[in-house]
């Protein structure tokens, strides 16, 4: 499986590639008042409403500071993955398009199935239930994010 | 391209003429889909526009293509709209049988007409119009027609006519009801107004004819007990304005004279592009939906001071002769309020469901004619919104949702209504003890019963109405797209063992997230007075059964049942730790006492009965309680005496207590104020009830 990696702080994380939609640098929101405080805002992507959550922020660290390398990585929505979804394991999160700012874009990473071990407890500070396994590369860990645990709430 | 274009369209003509009135099925939801992918054309066509303006110049041909792209997209939306649309003509062939009906009962002769039968209108704009044309069909055949008898001695011929007619005018369909009857007697109504005391005196003077047709839609002079297709219901013209501004629409009295009365119904072509007010609070853009809008007040930094009172430390707008109260809108959406050198303070006087507040928001901007989009569902929670749009320059905007914000902005509407209503209240209250069930099947002979105080409305579906999404089944309604349960799903019982092509929805009001409860057969809505056993069939979900007519009857619950259903949606009040804090309800209507009982226990907090206010005050002595909700009309010690009682005595007039009552009048709130109760609640609105029972607690 493939996946594409990305920093959030000095957490190395990935998401399956083929759950992922694009990433961008669009980053003029339309902020949510009365809405969770780790929901960034709202974007227009050529059509489509995009909701973005702060994962840093949702991972429970501070607000997520926007610089040069900050990007959104938007996934694809179940209407998106509908054909690939059974085939690749990738997760169902729900008809409303959703994303993430994160602080740097990382490598695609090709890893085996069964290089991925589960987490036993946290990692860190990342509680165990936002994350979906967990790989060891050389010189880094890399977390295999939950997505549907982290746009649950 | 443009002769090709041409050829393609010239072709297709040919092909029709052949094949005349060819037709093919096409799902609704794919219609639905087209029409928000056509909104998203348009708006990418208008952002593209914009950007291309000034390279048209240096670019030959481009302007030519851009005139075409425009054209185009305008013709696709067009189209594509014009495939929701249905004829009126729906609605209109449902009249002659009506008329038939009414006038088979009160003998009087009427001739219906129709005009404009061809008009089209959304899906959804047709779906909800009957009912509110029948309540003014009823009020004219009732009301404004004379009988056969009295229309000769006018002179007039003994068939009275009626004619509706429908046409389009500036982007709105109009319906115009017009009859030959007796007219409107202004003189008449406007006195019936003062004195009922709607109007003052003096006011009088200054209401033009306009004004006092108004009164016609403002109050129900003329209610009537009325077949509709949301179920048979006690309704008024007052009833018609409300559905109608539901679906955007508006209705008034065009001219009220002898032989020559018209009602004009102004409705809206389609929901999915509305008109609305682009207004900014922080610099930040909403949308606001035009119908709820009435009226802008601009007030001077002079002004302000004494146009905004306090009252009950809650700020009050004096608006002509009204009070009005007001909402800041950064305040309920929790935003911080940024330094403003403009001291004007700008107030959108709104309206929703009958309760009319103000707005307060920084700047308001043109009118503009939005295309609506779902809000994602990580803002359901929010009360604010009702979806979202994308404005001119690519940004999106929020659509605010005008009822949630009046409720999120905790306005108490029943303080500063008027007291219309209130003698209908004791009306009703007098045959409280008597409950109005709604008696439905869901597998054959196994009853259920609903209180028709908690049903908003009954839905006649067809089984292929019903898309099945996940695990979860919604059908479309008002437009938007609602869960529907069935009753097995949730409760010990039988699944019907066939299900029919058409099936009923019941979709219960007073709840935050709606849902609809299928069933198989609506067997009738009867009036009996009976208590509920919650002790013998016990289950999640269920109030309790009661024989009725020798059947046994199950008492769903609705609110647990939305629980049940959604529990993502529903943590407010559940398995909150509470210290078991003990409740003393005294409640002499039997159906009331169950459900109240279980809302309270369900939240948390330990609850003992009382059957009335003898009953109460002596328990109270017996017991320690740390809240009493007392019902106001009861037997042998009314709810004022109770409460009197308990003020009295020293150890106990330290326990606050709540009122609970179907009583909604201003008056009868200052009384039970009066009467040393510490808060003030209507009956049936759970969340409502929770609420204040926990912030009397915690006092």
């Amino acid at each position: 499986m493939q996946f594409t990696t990305f920093y959030v702080g000095k957490t190395l994380f990935g998401v399956n590639i083929l759950q992922v939609k694009e990433i961008n640098n669009q980053m003029k929101y339309t902020p949510v008042p009365d809405s969770a405080d780790f929901i960034k805002g709202l974007f227009n992507l050529r059509g489509q409403i995009i909701t973005i959550f702060d994962l840093a922020k949702r991972l429970g660290r501070n607000d997520t500071d926007i610089q040069d390398k900050t990007r959104n990585l938007i996934l694809k929505t179940d209407v998106e993955t509908a054909l690939i979804r059974s085939s690749n394991k990738i997760e169902e999160i729900g008809h409303d398009a959703v994303g993430f700012i994160i602080d740097r874009i990382g490598d695609v990473i090709e890893v085996e199935d069964t290089d991925i071990q589960s987490a036993p407890a946290n990692v860190g500070d990342i509680s165990k239930e936002f994350i979906k396994g967990v790989v060891e590369l050389k010189d880094d860990l890399l977390i295999i994010l939950n997505v549907q645990e982290i746009i649950k709430f | 391209m443009k002769t090709i274009h041409n050829e393609n369209l010239a072709h297709l003509e040919d092909k029709n003429s052949e094949n005349k009135n060819e037709t093919i099925r096409v799902s609704l939801t794919l219609l639905d889909e087209l029409m928000i992918y056509a909104g998203e054309l348009v708006l990418a066509r208008n952002q593209l526009m914009r950007l291309t303006t000034e390279l048209s110049k240096t670019i030959p041909g481009l302007s030519n293509v851009l005139q075409d792209i425009d054209m185009t997209t305008s013709t696709i939306q067009e189209r594509i709209m014009n495939t929701r649309m249905q004829p009126i003509s729906l609605v209109f062939s449902r009249f002659p049988r009506l008329i038939r009906d009414m006038t088979m009962k009160n003998k009087k002769k009427i001739h219906l007409e129709t005009s404009g039968d061809s008009v089209d209108l959304d899906k959804s704009v047709v779906e909800s119009l009957y009912d509110p044309l029948a309540i003014v069909m009823y009020y004219l055949v009732e009301k404004d027609i004379e009988s056969p008898e009295e229309r000769i001695r006018a002179n007039k011929d003994e068939t009275a006519n009626i004619y509706l007619k429908a046409y389009q005018e500036g982007g709105k369909v109009n319906v115009d009801i017009i009859s030959d009857g007796a007219g409107i007697d202004t003189q008449l109504l406007l006195n019936k107004a003062i004195e009922e005391g709607l109007v003052s005196a003096n006011d009088a003077e200054r209401y033009g004819k306009k004004d006092i047709f108004d009164l016609l839609f403002s109050h129900n002079f003329f209610k009537n007990h009325m077949k509709l297709d949301h179920g048979e219901e006690e309704v008024g013209l007052v009833d018609a304005r409300v559905m109608l501004e539901k679906i955007g629409g508006s209705i008034s009295v065009d001219t009220g004279l002898a032989n020559n009365t018209i009602i004009n119904v102004k409705l809206p072509l389609t929901l999915v592009i509305i008109p609305s007010i682009i207004i900014t609070v922080n610099e930040q853009n909403f949308a606001v939906p035009q119908v709820s809008l009435q009226e802008i007040v601009r007030l001077k930094v002079g002004d302000v001071e004494h146009k905004i009172e306090q009252v009950n430390d809650a700020p009050v707008l004096r608006l002509r002769n009204k009070l009005l109260p007001i909402l800041y809108l950064h305040k309920v959406l929790g935003m911080k309020k940024e330094e403003q050198n403009d001291e004007t303070v700008r107030i959108m006087v709104m309206k929703h469901d009958d309760n009319e507040f103000g707005l307060v928001v920084d700047e308001i901007f043109d009118h503009e004619e939005i295309v609506v989009k779902n809000i994602p569902r990580f803002f359901k929670n929010s009360l604010c919104y009702t979806g979202t749009t994308i404005m001119g320059d690519g940004s999106v905007a929020l659509i605010l949702d005008i009822g949630g914000i009046g409720a999120k902005g905790k306005l108490n509407f029943t303080g500063l209504k008027e007291q219309a209503g209130s003698s209908d209240d004791i009306d009703r209250r007098m045959h409280d003890d008597m409950q109005n069930l709604l008696l439905f099947e869901n597998a054959k002979d196994q009853f259920f019963a609903l209180n028709l105080d908690l049903i908003k409305r009954i839905e006649k579906i067809a089984k292929a109405d019903i898309d099945l999404v996940g695990e979860k089944e919604y059908i479309e309604h008002e437009g938007k797209s609602l869960h529907v349960i069935r009753l097995e799903q949730y409760l010990p019982v039988q699944a019907p063992d066939h299900e029919d092509s058409d099936l009923y929805v019941i979709i219960p009001k007073s709840v935050e997230n709606p849902i609809g409860i299928i069933v198989h057969r609506i067997v009738d809505s009867i009036s009996v007075n009976t208590e509920i056993d919650s002790d013998s069939i016990m289950a999640k979900g269920l109030i309790g059964s009661a024989l009725i007519k020798d059947d046994l009857v199950l008492f769903p619950d609705i609110f647990e049942l939305i629980e049940m259903s959604e529990p993502e949606k529903v943590q407010k009040y559940r398995a909150k730790d509470k210290k078991k804090q003990k409740i003393l309800l005294i409640e002499d209507t039997p159906f009331f006492r169950s459900l109240e009982k279980n809302y309270l226990e369900s939240a948390g907090y330990s609850v003992d009965i009382a059957i009335d206010g003898m009953d109460g005050f002596k328990k109270a002595g017996q017991h320690k309680y740390d809240l009493f909700i007392v019902d106001i009309i009861m037997p042998r010690m009314d709810g004022y005496q109770f409460v009197e009682a308990i003020k009295r005595n020293p150890e106990l007039q330290k326990i606050p207590t709540l009122a609970l009552t179907t009583l909604s009048s201003e008056e009868s709130k200052t009384k039970a104020f009066n009467a040393g109760f510490d808060a003030y609640e209507i009956k049936v609105h759970k969340e409502k009830l929770l609420e204040t029972v926990e912030s009397l607690l915690n006092k």
